[in-house]
C-alpha cells in the first residue's frame, strides 16, 4: 500500500514537473535547439507536492479566468456597460445600491432636469420576504428666488421589522416582527445660509399601516412571538394597544437646520456635521395621534495625523405628546442598527427619547490617491457606540446605557462612500452590516 | 551479509566526507547562442486584467505553498539565476548587451543611446495610420515623409514635459545599462502636419471600434497642451526592428521560441532589473510593457526582447504625476494591509509624508523616501520576487556604472525647458543611484574584475573593490581578508591586506603547482565602514603553463 502511494506521488510529481515547465520535446523536434531548463530542481518538485495539491483549485480558477478576462478586455464590456448606463455628459446614470432595511436595487439619477442644478433620483429596491421600497426625489428646484425646493414621494414595505417592546431594558427573547407599509409625500423649502449652513422647512404627509408579519411561509416558530402578543405586554404603558393595525395618516411640519463643514464627503477628516430638526406631527384621519419630535445629531471629525481620523458623534431625540395625543410606536426613538448603536438589531429598544454617542477611529489600510484627488481607498474603522432610550431622557441621564463595539471597512473615493462593512458586538451577539452606495 | 552492509556504509561515508572536504569547482557551461533561426511565432496578446490577477492572487498562493522556497530560505540557499557565466555576470544575448558596466561608454554614445537618426521628419506631413482615443492621454501612430513609423505620445494636460521627458531620459539610461529599448525622441511639430490616413480605426472611450474622422483628430488635439507658438511637444517612439510578436512575461519561457531556454524568472538580467527599475521609479513592469520582435527573414530569424514604454518613470505616471505609494506598495498589497490592521494604522510610512509635486515637469520624484531594500512594482513580478542579493548586486553595478556626466547627458536629451528641472532630476537620480549602490554593494562581497598578474612565482591576484571604484567609500577605509586552499590543503587563513592585490605567489611557491593538477581556491572578504568581513567571494584558479588561469568566481549570497 505504501509503495503504491509512493508511486502515485511520484507520478503526480512528474505530472507537475511537466506542467511547471513546458516540455522541450514539442519545440525541439529536430533536436537542434538547446534543451529548455526547468525552473526548479527535482527535489523542489517533490517536496512541493503537498503544496501543488493545495494549489490545484487556485490554478483551476486562474485558468478559468483567462478566457473571461480576455473576453472582458476584448469586448470592452466594462466601457460599454458604463456607456449604456450613463449619458455622455455624465448627467444621467444608474448605479446599484444596497442597504439592509430596504434591500438591493438600482438608483437612477438625472442632473439638470428642467433647470440647471436640479437633481432627480429614483431608487427601487427589493429584498427577501417581499421587502421593497420606491423612492423619488427631485431636489434643488429653484421655483421662488433663492429658495431650494425639493419634492419627494416614497413607498416602503418593510415586511419583517423587529419589535422587542417599548423600553430600555427588554429581553432579547421576546423578538417579534411586524409589517409596516408606508406612503410618503414631502416638500421641502430651503435656503442656504452661507457656505456651510442651510435652513429648511419640511412638510409631509404619511400613511402608515401596521400588521402581523407579511410572509406566507413564515411559521410561527418557538423562538419568535407574534407581534400582537409582544405588543400587548405594554398595555399598561402609554403606548396605545388599540387600533394598532389600522391605517394611520399623519401630516407633519418640521424646521431643519444643517451645518456641514466637512472637508470631503467620502472620507471627511475635519469639520463638523450638524443636523437639528424640530416639528409637529398630527393625525389627519382621526384625533388619536399628535406629538412633537425634536432630533439633534452632531459629528466632529478630528484629523490626527496622515489621514488617521477620530470622529465623535452625539445624537438625541425627544418625542412629546401634543394636545394629549398618542405617539405611534413606529415614530418612537429607536436604538439598534448601523445608524445608531451597531451591536444591536434594528428597533432593539424603543422609547420616547433617546441619547447616543459614538467614537470612531478611522485609519487607512490601503491608501490610493494622487495629489489632489482620492483614487479609491480602503479604511478600517474601530468604534464604540453607546446609547439609551427613556420616557424622559432627563431622568437619570447618566445611567442605563447600552454600549457596543466593533470594527468595519469603508471603501471610498473623494466624492462618495461606496461600500461599507461593519461588525458590531453586544450582549445580544454579533451584527453584520453591509451598505453599497 | 553484515560485512556487505558495513562495506556499503563505509563507501557511502567516504563519499559523503570527500564531498564535504574537497569539491572541485566546475565553471558553468557557456550559454548557447539564442539567435538560432526559428519559425516566426504568432503574436501573443497580454491581457492586463488577467496578468494583474494572476500576479496578485495566484502568485501569492503559490508563494504560500512553496515548501521548497521555505527550505531554501531557512537554509539560506536561495536559487541563483540560471544564465550566469563563470564570473557572476551574463553574456551578451538577445536580451541584454554588456555596455557601460563592462566598457565605459563615451558621453556622446551614451546620450545617443539606441538612436539611429534624429526623430520623425517634421518638414513634411505626418500620415496618421493608427490612433488611441481612449484613456486620459491619447496618441497617434504616424508615418513621416521618409517612411519612418513612430508612435506619438503626449504629456498629460497641465504637466508639460513630464511624461515625454521622463521617457526619453529613462530610455537612454536603460540602453546604457544594456537593455534593448526603442528609439525615443522628443519632437515638436505643427498640428497642421497631421493628415488622417484612409480606413484608420480607433477604439473610443466607450469601447466602440469605428472609423476615425477629422473630428476625432480635432477632439484628440483638444486634450493636448499646446506650446505658446502653437506647436505641440510630443514623444516619438520609433517602431523597433523586426515584427512584433507580443510582450514577454517575467516567468517561464516562451513556448514558441526554442531559443528561449531559461525560465524568465531565473534570468539574471530580469531579476536584477528590479534595481534599475527602483532607481528610476519604473514600477509599471507588466508584460505589456515588454516587446518581443522577430528579427530577420521569415523562418530564418530569431526573437529580440525589448523593454518599452517608460512614460511611468521618474516623477511621471504617464497621465499624471506618480502616485505617492508607487514603489512602496503593490497596487493591492495584502502584506501591507495586514500590517496596517495589526498596527492599527499607527505606523506612518515614508511615502505618506511626501509633499505634493512642486513642478509639473518633474511630478512626484524624490530620494529621501527611497529604500532600495523594499521596493515594489505595481504587481508582484515573478522575476523580481526571485531576486537574490547577487542579482541585486549585479543590477546595482549597472546602475552605479552610470557616471555623473553620463547622467547629465541623458537628462539633457529630455529637453526640459527649465534648467532647474534638469538640475533637480540630476540631483535626485544621483542620490537614488548612490543609495541603491550603497545598499546592494553591502549585501554581498563587492569585489569584482579579478585578474592574475605575473607568472607563477610572481603571481598576484588583483581585483576591484566596486564600492571604491564607484565612489561609495574610500580605499583608505577598506581592508581585504583572504584564505587560500590548494586542493583540500589550507595554505593560508584570513590574512589581511590593505590594497586590492593578493600576492598569491608567496603562499604557492613551495608547491609544485604546475604538476599538482588541483585547483586553487581563494576566499576573499572585504571590510569597509559599513561591513566587516562577513561576506565572501571565492575565486578559483588552475595552473596553466607558468601562470594561473582564472576559472571563475562564486559569490556568497
Amino acid at each position: 500500500m505504501k509503495i503504491k502511494n509512493l508511486i502515485i506521488l511520484l507520478v503526480i510529481s512528474l505530472f507537475f514537473q511537466t506542467f511547471a515547465q513546458e516540455s522541450s520535446s514539442d519545440n525541439n523536434e529536430k533536436n537542434e535547439y538547446p534543451e529548455k531548463r526547468k525552473g526548479r530542481d527535482t527535489w523542489e518538485y517533490i517536496v512541493n507536492i503537498p503544496g501543488y495539491i493545495c494549489l490545484l483549485p487556485v490554478w483551476a480558477l486562474d485558468a478559468t479566468l483567462v478566457p473571461v478576462s480576455y473576453a472582458i478586455t476584448e469586448t470592452k464590456v466594462i466601457e460599454k456597460t458604463v456607456d449604456f448606463l450613463t449619458s455622455d455628459d455624465g448627467k444621467r446614470g444608474v448605479f446599484p445600491t444596497y442597504e439592509a432595511r430596504t434591500g438591493a436595487g438600482l438608483n437612477f439619477y438625472q442632473k439638470d432636469l428642467i433647470q440647471h442644478g436640479t437633481d432627480l433620483q429614483i431608487t427601487a429596491t427589493v429584498w427577501a420576504s417581499a421587502r421593497q421600497s420606491f423612492q423619488l426625489y427631485f431636489n434643488d428646484l429653484k421655483l421662488i428666488g433663492p429658495v431650494n425646493t425639493s419634492l419627494s414621494a416614497m413607498f416602503f414595505k418593510y415586511t419583517d421589522e423587529p419589535f422587542f417592546g417599548i423600553g430600555n431594558n427588554l429581553d432579547y427573547d421576546f423578538e417579534s416582527h411586524f409589517l409596516l407599509k408606508q406612503y410618503q409625500a414631502n416638500i421641502e423649502l430651503g435656503v442656504d445660509l452661507g457656505k456651510y449652513n442651510a435652513l429648511t422647512f419640511h412638510s409631509g404627509w404619511e400613511q402608515n399601516q401596521v400588521s402581523e408579519e407579511d410572509n406566507d411561509n413564515y411559521e410561527k416558530g418557538e423562538d419568535d412571538y407574534l407581534f400582537s402578543t409582544v405588543y400587548s405586554r405594554f398595555s399598561n404603558n402609554y403606548v396605545p394597544v388599540t387600533d394598532v393595525f389600522d391605517k394611520t395618516r399623519i401630516i407633519h411640519g418640521e424646521l431643519k437646520f444643517k451645518h456641514d463643514s466637512r472637508n470631503a464627503v467620502g472620507n471627511p477628516s475635519s469639520g463638523w456635521e450638524l443636523y437639528l430638526n424640530g416639528g409637529l406631527f398630527k393625525q389627519t384621519d382621526g384625533s388619536q395621534y399628535g406629538f412633537y419630535r425634536g432630533t439633534a445629531d452632531v459629528t466632529k471629525y478630528f484629523h490626527l495625523f496622515y489621514n488617521r481620523v477620530l470622529a465623535f458623534r452625539a445624537a438625541g431625540q425627544i418625542t412629546t405628546s401634543y394636545d394629549g395625543g398618542d405617539i405611534p410606536f413606529y415614530y418612537l426613538a429607536e436604538l439598534g442598527e448601523r445608524t445608531t448603536i451597531r451591536g444591536y438589531e434594528r428597533g432593539r429598544f424603543r422609547e420616547k427619547d433617546k441619547l447616543l454617542g459614538s467614537v470612531e477611529y478611522r485609519f487607512p489600510i490601503l491608501k490610493r490617491y494622487r495629489p489632489g484627488r482620492e483614487a479609491g481607498s480602503l479604511d478600517m474603522v474601530l468604534f464604540v457606540d453607546s446609547g439609551k432610550v427613556a420616557p424622559d431622557i432627563k431622568d437619570n441621564i447618566a445611567e442605563n446605557y447600552h454600549t457596543t463595539w466593533g470594527f468595519g471597512l469603508r471603501f471610498y473615493n473623494s466624492n462618495s462612500l461606496m461600500m461599507q462593512f461593519y461588525t458590531g458586538f453586544s450582549d445580544d451577539g454579533v451584527r453584520l452590516y453591509y451598505v453599497l452606495n | 551479509m553484515k560485512s556487505t552492509c558495513l562495506n556499503r556504509f563505509y563507501i557511502l561515508a567516504v563519499l559523503l566526507v570527500s564531498t564535504f572536504v574537497y569539491a572541485e569547482y566546475i565553471p558553468p557551461e557557456p550559454m548557447p547562442a539564442d539567435t538560432l533561426p526559428i519559425p516566426r511565432p504568432e503574436e501573443v496578446k497580454i491581457d492586463y486584467l488577467h496578468d494583474g490577477y494572476s500576479q496578485t492572487f495566484t502568485m501569492a498562493f503559490e508563494k504560500l505553498f512553496d515548501i521548497a522556497g521555505y527550505i531554501r530560505s531557512l537554509t539560506n540557499n536561495p536559487k541563483q539565476a540560471m544564465n550566469l557565466n563563470a564570473f557572476d555576470g551574463v553574456d551578451n544575448s538577445t536580451w541584454f548587451t554588456n555596455r557601460n558596466a563592462e566598457n565605459k561608454m563615451s558621453i556622446e554614445s551614451f546620450a545617443k543611446g539606441p538612436d539611429t537618426e534624429y526623430g520623425p521628419d517634421t518638414t513634411g506631413t505626418w500620415l496618421i495610420i493608427r490612433a488611441k482615443a481612449e484613456g486620459i492621454t491619447p496618441g497617434f501612430t504616424i508615418k513621416d515623409k521618409r517612411g519612418g513609423t513612430f508612435v506619438i505620445k503626449f504629456d498629460p494636460p497641465g504637466y508639460s514635459e513630464l511624461a515625454t521627458g521622463a521617457e526619453v531620459v529613462v530610455t537612454k539610461l536603460f540602453y546604457g545599462m544594456g537593455y534593448n529599448v526603442p528609439e525615443n525622441y522628443i519632437t515638436i511639430f505643427d498640428p497642421s502636419m497631421l493628415v488622417l490616413g484612409d480606413d484608420v480605426t480607433l477604439v473610443d472611450e466607450k469601447g466602440r471600434k469605428r472609423k476615425m474622422n477629422e473630428n476625432d483628430v480635432k477632439e484628440i488635439l483638444t486634450r493636448i497642451e499646446f506650446l505658446p507658438n502653437g506647436k505641440i511637444r510630443a514623444l516619438a517612439s520609433k517602431y523597433v526592428e523586426g515584427r512584433p510578436v507580443g510582450g514577454f512575461r517575467y516567468e517561464k519561457t516562451r513556448k514558441d521560441d526554442p531559443n528561449d531556454i531559461i525560465p524568465h524568472e531565473h534570468r539574471r538580467e530580469l531579476r536584477g532589473l528590479e534595481v534599475p527599475c527602483s532607481w528610476l521609479k519604473h514600477f509599471d513592469t507588466k508584460a505589456g510593457n515588454n516587446l518581443d520582435t522577430y528579427v530577420g527573414e521569415k523562418g530564418k530569424g530569431h526573437l529580440k526582447h525589448y523593454l518599452i514604454d517608460f512614460g511611468s518613470t521618474l516623477g511621471s505616471a504617464a497621465f499624471a504625476p506618480q502616485d505617492p505609494y508607487k514603489g512602496h506598495e503593490f497596487d493591492l498589497d495584502f502584506q501591507v494591509m495586514a500590517a496596517n490592521v495589526i498596527t492599527l494604522g499607527l505606523v506612518v510610512k515614508n511615502w505618506e509624508k511626501l509633499d505634493p509635486p512642486f513642478n509639473p515637469a518633474i511630478g512626484l520624484f524624490d530620494a529621501w523616501d527611497f529604500d532600495p531594500s523594499d521596493t515594489r512594482p505595481n504587481f508582484p513580478n515573478p522575476a523580481f520576487a526571485n531576486m537574490t542579493n547577487c542579482d541585486g548586486y549585479w543590477g546595482a553595478k549597472l546602475v552605479m556604472s552610470i557616471t555623473d556626466e553620463q547622467l547629465k547627458a541623458a537628462i539633457e536629451t529630455g529637453k526640459y525647458s527649465d534648467p532647474k528641472v534638469r538640475e533637480y532630476i540630476y540631483k535626485i537620480l544621483k542620490e537614488r543611484r548612490d543609495k541603491s549602490g550603497m545598499y546592494w554593494y553591502n549585501q554581498v562581497c563587492p569585489l569584482d574584475f579579478f585578474e592574475i598578474n605575473g607568472k607563477t612565482n610572481k603571481a598576484v591576484l588583483s581585483f576591484t573593490d566596486m564600492g571604491v571604484k564607484d565612489g561609495l567609500w574610500d580605499a583608505k577605509d577598506c581592508q581585504y581578508s583572504f584564505s587560500i586552499k590548494y586542493g583540500d590543503q589550507t595554505l593560508v587563513k584570513e590574512k589581511i591586506v590593505d590594497t586590492p592585490n593578493v600576492p598569491i605567489y608567496e603562499f604557492l611557491s613551495n608547491i609544485d603547482v604546475a604538476n599538482g593538477n588541483k585547483q586553487v581556491e581563494i576566499e576573499m572578504r572585504n571590510k569597509n565602514l559599513d561591513s566587516s568581513f562577513d561576506k565572501y567571494v571565492k575565486v578559483y584558479l588552475e595552473p596553466k603553463g607558468d601562470s594561473f588561469k582564472l576559472l571563475g568566481i562564486e559569490r556568497k549570497d
